[in-house]
């Protein structure tokens, strides 16, 4: 046991020296991960000198229970990408080769594969949360709030494990029936609640939801209860524990599930950011392509994604699901805001809501990659510049993005008895999440290392999303105050958005062109 | 000499059958060639023998003794896309390598020999993201060789390695012959497969068409033609 905790250990510790030493090597990166080691050193004595002792919080009802449902949910989506043979266990087919044929016991991999996905995770959410804190800086950071989304991070990193157990051992549609009866059992009585935010018919089926405590869990986690924060890391606990007694026999699922969770990854990279780009599984009866290719030149890139979307069944349950929660979002803040007594302030904090919701989930969580186009000679066939060629790619991988947005917008402004809202929002959805793209596309051809991307850039790309969202910002509110004109502001708005992303394809066109392979490369280090 | 059996293995990835109840032996000190074209199953073969996939029917064994979930630490597998740690030096894969699989002291000299006889000493410190595709091979088999598992399944082994490179791997193949080790090769260079192998087995659609030497399926295709034409006569 001592041997392989050794070698493991070793195997880490190499990887993290030779990572800084690579990044130390190149002024850029080293100057990008001394920018954000500055910021997150900034943010913490800020806090600390300016708040002291930390709040606590209370969340009301339903939105308590609301809370512990819609985790439930995630749990349940999360143990049905395992149960369905996605989960990210192995770093790479290397580590898969390398530790399947080590004497290192194999209760020990497994166990050390969870603490590393725990500690990965809950990594990520620490640093989810530091930006939280600019985000939300008047609420303040709730000690209670953190602990429960590391806690509730962890839990989640450490159920793929015990899923892929079950799916060896019952068989993969057992374990799919156990994981959706979860996300069922959170996502029920999480529409029974949300939709009392809708109207009232729903409301004697939803106290009857709030008394079953759960309400009570959450706000005794947020408030920084010690029994309930304990019980919650106990449950990650637990888990992992699990996994130590039951994780044998499993190299053949752990590598199968890792290459499709790094496939999924790989497509996530290129095709509009994790929330909308799972295609792992394409679909053999996806239908000819044949005498059906309207596009052309660079446009055809857009035809390519289009083919990828018809035939991944995965891809489009996601956009469907992805789609309908805009919807549901946009439903009840509509309603929220038109029973408001002050519409237009309700609408200015729903919209400032949306935005920081977008920013937190597409700009942070979309790692740009592409590698995968950019080495095959196919992809650079064709006389259109560059920049044509990443200006088809981009709309090719936000389009569905965008429908998302544009239907969320749609039931926003029915909600509100405002149809022509959807005048000024459609096209400052798309324009919004264009420019997303861009902010992107420009920050991979900076930094194009897939580590980079992941990791420091996600507080960058949040950052210059927000400092590129100002002049837009700024220029609609004149305009409108000028202007006497709600749609003459948001034309405007519109204007500098597109003037920006143009400004940022070109950078971006300009910094990869003749360096395609080169950038291929970078990423993988 | 014990031998590497694999017994009535079953593969199907949905309603394709990818492997259909394949048996074959591999004596200690033999080398193996698995044959056939494109889509035959012979990757899937490697990956379930060597404890990455699991098969739906099938048993593998050494010396008799069944070889369980951990059959990877019996049967190691070079795959065809070398790949290695992008954050591992070469010299930090050897001892990686020699850690976790518990070598004796003394791996250090053996380490070093493999790397020198693929001209890779001087790449030691280099990162693993950092090499070509051939390195990575380099590494991945002088990193496998290393461990000296008793049954070692090469898939395309040849491809992406310079002559030198070649010409060293055919000599570290003919040593663990020499030491006993039950080799597989799996390649579509039949010429190369004529004269490093003991013996072909061949698949087509899952199955096996042929298996025994190369005289042996000539005299059973009734031809003395060469290993190309008694190649393409078993799996038409």
């Amino acid at each position: 046991m001592n041997g392989g905790l050794s070698a493991l250990a070793y195997l880490e510790w190499r990887q993290i020296v030779n990572r800084c030493k690579s990044v130390v090597r190149r002024p850029g990166r080293a100057l990008l991960y001394l920018f954000v080691f500055a910021y997150f050193t900034f943010i913490a004595v800020f806090r600390a000198r300016n708040h002291g002792a930390l709040p606590g919080a209370s969340v009301a009802e339903p939105y308590a229970s609301a809370i512990f449902f819609a985790y439930v949910t995630l749990l349940g989506v999360m143990a049905y990408g395992a149960a369905s043979g996605v989960a990210g266990t192995f770093s790479s087919s290397a580590e898969a080769l390398f530790l399947t044929r080590s004497h290192i016991p194999e209760r020990l991999v497994v166990m050390w594969l969870q603490l590393r996905r725990c500690a990965s995770a809950i990594l990520r959410m620490t640093f989810t949360l530091v930006i939280y804190t600019v985000m939300f800086a008047a609420s303040g950071l709730v000690l209670g709030v953190s602990l429960a989304v590391v806690a509730g991070s962890a839990l989640a990193a450490a159920i793929a494990i015990p899923m892929l157990k079950l799916r060896a051992v019952a068989g993969m549609r057992s374990a799919q029936s156990f994981a959706g009866a979860l996300a069922a059992a959170g996502l029920l009585p999480l529409l029974v609640l949300l939709s009392t935010l809708i109207g009232p018919e729903m409301r004697h089926a939803a106290h009857g939801i709030e008394q079953l405590g759960a309400g009570r869990a959450v706000n005794a986690v947020f408030g920084g209860n010690p029994a309930a924060v304990w019980s919650f890391f106990g449950a990650a606990a637990l888990l992992i524990g699990g996994s130590f007694a039951v994780g044998t026999g499993l190299g053949p699922e752990l590598y199968a599930a890792s290459i499709r969770a790094s496939q999924f990854r790989e497509r996530a990279k290129r095709g509009g950011g994790a929330v909308f780009a799972m295609e792992h599984a394409y679909r053999r009866s996806g239908g000819s392509s044949q005498g059906r290719e309207p596009l052309r030149g660079s446009w055809t890139i857009v035809w390519k994604e289009w083919l990828a979307l018809r035939r991944s069944g995965s891809i489009q349950r996601l956009f469907v699901l992805g789609a309908g929660a805009c919807v549901v979002c946009g439903t009840i803040f509509g309603r929220m805001a038109a029973a408001s007594k002050d519409p237009l302030l309700e609408t200015a904090l729903f919209a400032y809501m949306a935005t920081n919701l977008i920013v937190m989930f597409v700009a942070m969580g979309s790692a740009i990659g592409l590698a995968a186009d950019l080495r095959k000679p196919l992809w650079w066939i064709g006389p259109d510049p560059l920049w044509m060629r990443l200006l088809a790619w981009m709309c090719g991988t936000s389009w569905r993005v965008a429908l998302a947005l544009c239907a969320g917008v749609a039931a926003w402004a029915i909600a509100m008895r405002a149809p022509g809202l959807i005048l000024a929002g459609f096209p400052v959805a798309a324009a919004a999440v264009l420019q997303l793209r861009a902010v992107g596309l420009v920050l991979y051809a900076l930094f194009p290392s897939s580590v980079d991307q992941r990791g420091p850039l996600a507080l960058v790309r949040a950052l210059l999303t927000y400092l590129l969202a100002l002049p837009p910002a700024l220029l609609a509110v004149a305009g409108a105050l000028l202007l006497h004109s709600a749609a003459a502001g948001a034309a405007l708005a519109i204007a500098a958005s597109i003037a920006e992303t143009a400004l940022l394809l070109a950078v971006a066109s300009a910094r990869i062109s003749g360096s395609g392979v080169a950038f291929a490369q970078a990423e993988a280090l | 000499m014990p031998a590497f059996e694999v017994r009535a293995l079953t593969k199907r990835f949905g309603k394709k059958l990818a492997v259909d109840g394949l048996s074959f032996d591999v004596a200690g000190g033999e080398i193996v060639g698995l044959l056939g074209p494109n889509g035959a199953g012979k990757s899937t073969t490697f990956l379930c023998a060597a404890g990455l996939l699991r098969p739906d029917e099938g048993r593998f064994l050494w010396g008799g003794a069944e070889l369980g979930n951990r059959r990877g630490q019996t049967v190691a597998l070079i795959p065809e896309t070398p790949d290695v740690y992008p954050m591992l030096t070469v010299w930090e894969h050897m001892v990686f390598v020699a850690k976790s699989c518990r070598l004796k002291d003394g791996w250090q000299r053996r380490a070093s020999e493999l790397l020198e006889r693929f001209d890779m000493i001087s790449q030691r410190d280099v990162l693993g993201s950092e090499l070509s595709k051939g390195m990575r091979q380099k590494t991945l088999v002088a990193a496998t060789v290393l461990a000296a598992t008793p049954v070692i399944l090469f898939d395309e082994p040849m491809i992406g390695l310079d002559p030198l490179g070649q010409r060293e791997l055919r000599g570290i193949i003919a040593e663990l012959q020499a030491q006993g080790a039950a080799t597989m090769i799996s390649t579509h260079m039949l010429a190369q497969a004529q004269a490093i192998c003991d013996r072909v087995v061949i698949l087509k659609n899952g199955r096996l068409v042929g298996c025994g030497t190369f005289a042996e399926l000539q005299a059973r295709t009734g031809t003395h033609a060469d290993a190309e034409d008694v190649f393409l006569e078993l799996t038409r």
